[in-house]
């Protein structure tokens, strides 16, 4: 019944949609014209005209007040039409951004980008002058993103700065731009920026195909994007690497791979992604390789803490008691000794205890924030030990799984290990290590069965790829890396060529 | 959707029907830290155990305590189930450190004692076994020796004798082999209430032959002699000897070494009847006490190692004598005929032949190392 009902209603034209997307042709009577443009904005108040006379033809600018640059508007179209008062308009106007088009729904359309539109009696044709405001915040560091050194340049929300600050990383003709724009309603403007001639062909025709398809009223974050392209909505692993840092976008673009960017978002959608991914930070690169190489693998572990210890510690308690060596197991026991509830319980109530209090701590303002840290952290962890609810080894337990799931440079990434852990919890303490065995066995199944773009979520290592290891698992000096991960297919692999001539030529002498 | 409500009804009949869960709550179990074993009337078993807990005020810094349990019954398993029904959860012997044989008991097949703990998988393998001269029982009744549980108490005295190459490391898991093989042959650390009653100490070892004790006891000096022929050398091993006559027995008249290296090559020669097994011990030793005399000078440390050489070669062959006497096959002859000599093996009755064949030991001492004195 409902989906009947759903289709029922796709098939008629929400009356609220942006604008008719048909072209519709401009009239020769000005006056026509005018009533066109004030009833396709339902006359709105916010559409403004102004009375202009040129080659002795009356003539109309119209524009959306609070979109366009008023002085912009004042000094470089009006006062030249003034003080010229004929001619021929590209001529005139000290505009760079002018087009021609008998088209008005084009132009209605060019009204909501900021641009101003001017038309005169007995001509169909429009000129669409470009006179958009950049109002938005500056670049700044983005706050989930820190890193200790390097660029502190972040994305913000228009996507011209966005695509400003690739420019500026990758002076390359090649670099391609191309604008999709999504959403009946909302109308927005989502760019695909690749390198076109190694990124692979097929990837932008993917990106493209599955962007074009989105058929909805409106895009308001770049999740809406990514819940529609991606393969699997229903993995718990996020298939596009969402990030805020134009430098991390970049090194991707050159990796092969294409970004995703929308208007009114400072982020970037990178795809296809590989699970590790989610694991690099610009400061690898930043150190040196040994160091880069070690927080690397700290961060590996720190899946694996995140994952497994909560379930560990459960299985332990609850099934194989006997694997604890046996100088800890006394003080494991006597801390266990009044807790009323079974471990699990125990697990979950302070892994709740927990997310509550992240996501209290989100939404206050810091000074606040910091008050529930000290009544969360301190005043709840220590009063629950106190009153016997739960055991001192949870609350390290679930403390250390905590802390290790925030080690993930992707927030999202983190979010999702975090979550995964309570299936495993479950696991453990309905079938001890066998439990959490099935669940591991259960994940990288999933792993290596899940796709993003067509490519392979785990690799390199699954397929296997040794070679791709050593921008993976560790960091080696970048000269070593000298060819480029495989799972994204780019046209060419080889991007280093023997930069360290210098050092066996002075081996010879 | 019609597969994911199959899904779903699946795993929730799952979790209803399953029918024995064995789980076992660590904070609801007690832990066995330590067993005993004797032999009452009646052949009847005696089992006393050691429960390790500890009694914290909530939250607070907890003290450990242990309680002594001990019952009767004809086999092992119902001593245990006689012991849980005197106390408060579960037995666990997860976490066994060690198991105390009676003397009476080590006599008969201790493989009947021992079997509970091969096939029940929660048990702890490497547990030590040792042998008690007297009741076992005694030991553990101590409870406490000063400020240390008397499980644990027990538990750091093998392993440091052990350590000291004093006792063999055997632990349930590793004498299992030894039990049924007639080429080889186990002993075990022996331990007594020292005469005050009040203390524990190490007697030395039981030698045992199959799977029953052999009544044959060596002195610690013996089973470290008899760990190093066997190879089984672990961090150290102290010897202590006289080498001198002076009137006055002092401290003078003897010397303390180490054995830091010790090297072993066995021979065995087929050719002669009776056998002829010679074992020859290549000791490089560091002299830990030596009041008398300085060694550095020339040729002292040759003479001092002679007489060494002499000494352990000497002690060596009287322990042999014990060996055969005890028929106990230690150094796995047996086997190292059944493997490389196994047509000897074949026309030998090696429960016989053992006590008749010719142990040769040759204990060779070089001194290479005197301390920082000197």
């Amino acid at each position: 019944m409902r989906r009947r009902f759903l289709r029922t209603q796709k098939r008629t034209k929400p009356p609220y949609e942006a604008f008719p997307r048909e072209y519709i042709k401009a009239s020769i009577s000005l006056e026509e014209n005018k009533t066109h443009i004030e009833n396709a904005f339902h006359h709105s108040q916010d559409v403004m005209h102004r009375e202009l006379t040129w080659n002795g033809k009356k003539g109309l600018l119209f524009f959306l007040d609070i979109l366009v640059d008023k002085d912009k508007v004042q000094d470089d179209i009006i006062r030249p039409i003034l003080s010229a008062g004929e001619g021929k308009l590209e001529e005139i106007v000290h505009i760079a951004g002018i087009q021609k088009t008998s088209d008005i729904s084009k132009a209605i359309t060019g009204l909501l980008k900021g641009q101003c539109i001017f038309l005169t009696e007995h001509d169909d044709t429009l000129y669409l002058l470009e006179a958009f405001n950049a109002l938005g915040r500056s670049i700044e560091e983005p706050a989930n993103e820190k890193i200790i050194r390097g660029s502190h340049e972040g994305f913000v929300e228009s996507l011209s700065t966005n695509l400003y600050l690739l420019r500026k990383r990758i002076k390359n003709p090649n670099l391609t731009v191309k604008y999709i724009t999504l959403g009946k309603t909302s109308n927005t403007r989502v760019a695909v920026v690749y390198l076109h001639g190694l990124t692979n062909p097929q990837l932008i025709e993917e990106v493209e195909k599955r962007l074009q398809s989105i058929s909805a009223d409106s895009i308001q974050t770049p999740g809406y994007i990514e819940d529609y392209i991606e393969d699997n909505s229903f993995s718990p692993f996020p298939q596009a690497l969402n990030t805020e840092r134009p430098d991390k976008t970049a090194a991707n673009i050159i990796e092969g791979r294409a970004a995703i960017i929308m208007e009114g978002n400072p982020s970037a959608l990178i795809v296809p992604v590989t699970f590790f991914s989610f694991y690099q930070s610009p400061d690898d690169f930043n150190d040196r390789w040994h160091i880069g190489s070690f927080f690397r693998a700290v961060r590996i572990l720190s899946f694996f803490i995140t994952i497994v210890l909560p379930a560990f510690y459960i299985a332990v308690v609850t099934f194989h008691h006997e694997v604890i060596p046996l100088d800890l197991i006394f003080n494991v026991k006597s801390s266990l000794q009044h807790v009323p509830f079974p471990p699990i319980l125990e697990a979950m109530i302070m892994q709740v205890m927990l997310e509550l209090l992240r996501e209290a701590a989100i939404r206050l303002p810091t000074p606040i924030a910091q008050t529930i840290g000290i009544v969360g952290g301190l005043v709840i962890g220590n009063a629950v030990v106190q009153a016997s609810l739960i055991s001192n080894t949870m609350i390290i337990i679930v403390a250390v799984t905590a802390i290790s799931s925030f080690v993930v440079p992707s927030a999202e990434m983190s979010t999702a290990i975090r979550l995964l852990g309570f299936p495993l919890m479950i696991g453990a303490a309905t079938l001890g290590f066998f439990g959490i065995m099935f669940g591991i066995i259960l994940i990288l199944i999933h792993l290596c069965k899940l796709e993003s773009f067509g490519t392979p979520y785990f690799a390199p290592f699954a397929p296997l790829r040794i070679k791709d290891w050593k921008d993976a698992f560790i960091r080696l000096p970048v000269w070593i890396q000298n060819e480029r991960p495989l799972d994204a297919k780019p046209q060419y692999l080889k991007r280093e060529w023997f930069s360290r001539g210098w050092k066996r030529n002075g081996n010879k002498k | 959707m019609k597969r994911l409500l199959l899904l779903l009804i699946a795993v929730c009949t799952l979790s209803i029907t399953t029918g024995c869960w064995d789980r076992q709550l660590l904070k609801n179990t007690r832990l066995v830290y330590g067993v005993s074993l004797d032999k009452v009337q009646n052949n009847h078993l005696l089992t006393t155990v050691s429960i390790h807990s500890s009694i914290s005020s909530r939250g607070g810094p907890s003290s450990p305590t242990n309680d002594i349990v001990s019952s009767r019954g004809d086999t092992v398993h119902e001593t245990r189930r006689n012991i849980e029904r005197k106390i408060s959860g579960p037995f666990s012997a997860s976490k066994t450190q060690f198991v105390l044989l009676g003397n009476e008991l080590a006599k008969d097949n201790i493989y009947g004692l021992l079997d509970i703990f091969y096939r029940d998988p929660r048990s702890q393998l490497g547990a030590r076994v040792a042998v008690v001269d007297g009741r076992a029982e005694d030991i553990i009744k101590l409870k406490t020796k000063e400020e240390t549980l008397i499980d644990e108490y027990i538990w750091q005295l093998i392993k440091t004798e052990e350590q000291n190459t004093a006792i063999p490391a055997s632990t349930i898991q590793t004498i299992c082999s030894n039990m049924f093989d007639s080429g080889h042959d186990f002993a075990l650390p022996q331990l007594r209430i020292s005469p005050g009653k009040k203390r524990v100490e190490l007697a030395g070892t039981a030698l045992f032959h199959g799977k029953q004790f052999s009544g044959i006891t060596l002195s610690p000096s013996d089973s470290t002699l008899l760990l190093l022929l066997a190879d089984q050398k672990k961090k150290f091993a102290h010897f202590t000897k006289k080498v001198k006559n002076s009137k006055k027995e002092t401290p003078f008249d003897y010397v303390t070494f180490n054995a830091k290296k010790a090297k072993v090559r066995m021979n065995i020669d087929t050719n002669q009847t009776p056998l002829k097994v010679s074992i020859h011990l290549n000791i490089k030793a560091v002299i830990n006490e030596y009041p008398s005399d300085r060694i550095n000078r020339k040729g002292r440390e040759k003479a001092l190692g002679k007489k060494l050489t002499a000494q352990l070669t000497e002690q060596a062959n009287a322990l042999m004598t014990k060996l055969q006497k005890a028929n106990c096959d230690y150094f796995g002859i047996g086997r190292e005929l059944m493997a490389y000599h196994p047509d000897t093996w074949k026309k030998l009755r090696w429960e016989t032949a053992y006590r008749n064949i010719r142990l040769e030991p040759k204990v060779n001492v070089d001194i290479v190392g005197y301390g920082i004195i000197d």
